[in-house]
């Protein structure tokens, strides 16, 4: 299954990658050869039903009980932008917009 | 003899024995290191501090009588997708190329309290994505063999420096081959435990159904020994199991007389390098001669593992690597670019930046098959034809005990070779997906030589027998004596 160079860049979107066009041709060339494999799936006969478990183990309990984990100030260190020990980030929001 | 030939069970012998000091051990391998590091990389970083601190510490605990752990005073070194107190986390990616870890994983916990001297932090694919540890943002390691060779990957790092004598032994984390492959490389033992064995916590996270971390050693005894202090089940891992750590050694050394083995047919069908399959069809007649019953057996689906695995593991890693995102920790484009001003740009660019080829590929090849119209036809279709893979186990684990197979379909190829060509590169992987894709457990032990490269045998078992299937490898290896060959530098 091929996919187009307008899919490439759909997807980059999605994913929070920014691209160059030499990068969407070659992710292009190169995602349609591994689609090309993995389609080979399409020959297997599945039944119905959606059965998409791995582990055997469920329902892993715990007393909701509060304990300290990590170091706050460090935690937030390691952040690129901070303020006031807080993580910094671009403006959301437009001027004069409202959620 | 130098005390960095030693395997692990007779360098903690020595030292329980007092006939030997951590300090003068671990010394012993901060110069192997620091010789032949410049050929090898496979360290991104080395904690020398921390190293004589804790065999400063394992001295002294054995002085005072307190020996409690074969791993006490043991030099050993972790997948630097491990997060361990005191050194960084890279996971081979410059998105956290200055990342340090900010609490020790469970298996840090784990070996710290057995008395490890932690060396340092082994090289890798970024993220644990590759198969020759070329997509390692930093360096590229080399194989003791032949330097000219990969070492394997994901774990090529940790491989080479248990074959290099540059630690007594490490960890690895196997999602698809990442133990067993380098293993088989680099002429060393590489275990993936059964799904839910060994806690993740702390592990940076590829694909989390189909993570397992392993020990790397030069013996199948020192496996089992490394087993046995990391495996367990973990308050911090949800996914570990609640069945019972058995001692592995155990069993090590009963015959195997009676054992039922497996072969399955869907291994051999071309593609395999006629030496090592001459090397696996000679163990397997020497397995038969020590007492075992071989016989074929059939997995069906075996064809459709690799396909099932290259759709799901990029699924989960698309989704695990969402977090790095230039916002809370790692790289970001603020600190290149201060005229930035929309958030998506902070997203996109700080990963265009952050994160290699290989894990861009995966990424969006996991977006594809999760999003609308496509989930249908790629994941779910995916997890059906897995549970196809795991039935085809229980079903042939009903007549066998253990599946003998060869670790990989060739030894290890030339730096470079397949660098642009993911495909061929994921081909590297179709004896070892498997047992991810069913969630059993398998091992990779050295079977012999092809053109001067070591050839890997691969045994798997049934969930949770990782017992018998140390037992196996540890009789195979015994009987042979490829485990004492070395890499010479």
């Amino acid at each position: 299954m091929a996919i187009s160079k307008d899919e490439v860049k759909h997807l980059a979107q999605l994913a929070r990658i920014e691209l160059t066009k030499e990068e969407v041709d070659k992710f292009q060339k190169q995602i349609t050869s591994i689609l090309d494999y993995i389609n080979k799936l399409e020959k297997v006969t599945v039944e119905k039903g959606e059965k998409i478990v791995v582990s055997d183990i469920e329902n892993i309990l715990r007393n909701d009980v509060v304990k300290k984990s990590g170091n706050q100030e460090e935690l937030i260190e390691q952040a690129p932008d901070r303020k006031n020990g807080q993580i910094k980030v671009k403006t959301i929001l437009k001027k004069n917009e409202t959620i | 003899m130098k005390l960095s030939d030693l395997t692990l069970k007779e360098a903690s012998q020595k030292l329980k024995d007092r006939k030997i000091s951590s300090v003068e051990l671990t010394q012993e391998y901060l110069n192997n290191i620091e010789k032949t590091e410049p050929k090898i990389s496979a360290f991104l970083e080395i904690s020398k501090d921390i190293a004589i601190d804790s065999a400063k510490e394992a001295d002294k605990k054995i002085k005072e009588g307190g020996y409690g752990s074969p791993l006490l005073g043991i030099p050993a070194a972790l997948k630097d997708n491990m997060l361990a107190l005191g050194t960084h986390a890279t996971a081979g990616s410059k998105i956290l190329e200055n990342y340090r870890s900010m609490y020790d994983s469970t298996v840090a916990t784990k070996l710290n309290n057995s008395g490890m001297v932690l060396l340092g932090k082994t090289n890798l694919d970024e993220f644990a994505m590759g198969s020759s540890t070329e997509n390692s943002a930093f360096q590229k390691t080399k194989n003791p063999w032949n330097l000219k060779k990969v070492p394997g990957g994901s774990s090529g790092g940790s491989a080479a420096a248990v074959a290099a004598k540059e630690c007594v032994y490490a960890l690895g984390s196997d999602t698809g081959g990442s133990t067993r492959q380098p293993a088989a490389f680099c002429g060393v033992v590489g275990l993936k435990p059964t799904y839910g064995r060994v806690s993740r916590y702390g592990l940076i996270a590829l694909a989390s159904s189909l993570d397992q971390i392993g020990p790397i050693t030069r013996t199948v005894e020192d496996s089992a020994l490394v087993l046995n202090a990391i495996a367990g089940q973990d308050s911090k891992d949800s996914t570990t199991a609640l069945v019972p750590v058995e001692d592995y050694t155990k069993n090590l050394k009963k015959d195997i007389k009676g054992l039922r083995i497996g072969i399955p047919k869907e291994y051999f069908v071309g593609g395999i390098d006629k030496n090592v399959e001459e090397g696996i069809r000679t163990a397997i007649g020497q397995l038969e001669k020590m007492g075992a019953s071989v016989r074929e057996v059939s997995l069906p689906y075996t064809d459709y593992a690799l396909a099932v695995y290259y759709i799901i593991l990029p699924a989960e890693a698309s989704s695990n690597l969402s977090r790095y995102d230039g916002i809370r920790y790692g790289y970001s484009i603020t600190q290149d670019d201060k005229d930035i001003k929309d958030l998506f740009s902070v997203y996109s660019r700080s990963r265009a930046g952050g994160l290699g080829d290989e894990v861009k590929r995966r990424i969006m090849i996991g977006t594809f098959s999760l999003s609308s119209g496509f989930y249908d036809a790629y994941y779910r279709r995916a997890q059906k034809v897995r549970e196809l893979v795991k039935n085809d186990f229980a079903e042939v684990f009903t007549e066998v005990d253990i599946l003998v197979t060869p670790t990989t379909p060739t030894t290890a190829f030339d730096i470079g070779e397949m660098v642009n060509d993911p495909l061929t590169m994921y081909l590297s992987d179709v004896f070892t997906v498997s047992a991810n894709i069913g969630g059993i457990p398998a091992i990779s032990v050295p079977c012999g030589f092809s053109e001067g490269m070591p050839i890997g045998l691969q045994f798997m078992a049934k969930p949770f027998a990782e017992g018998q299937l140390l037992q196996i490898a540890y009789q195979y290896e015994q009987n042979n004596n490829w485990f004492k060959e070395m890499a010479k530098i």
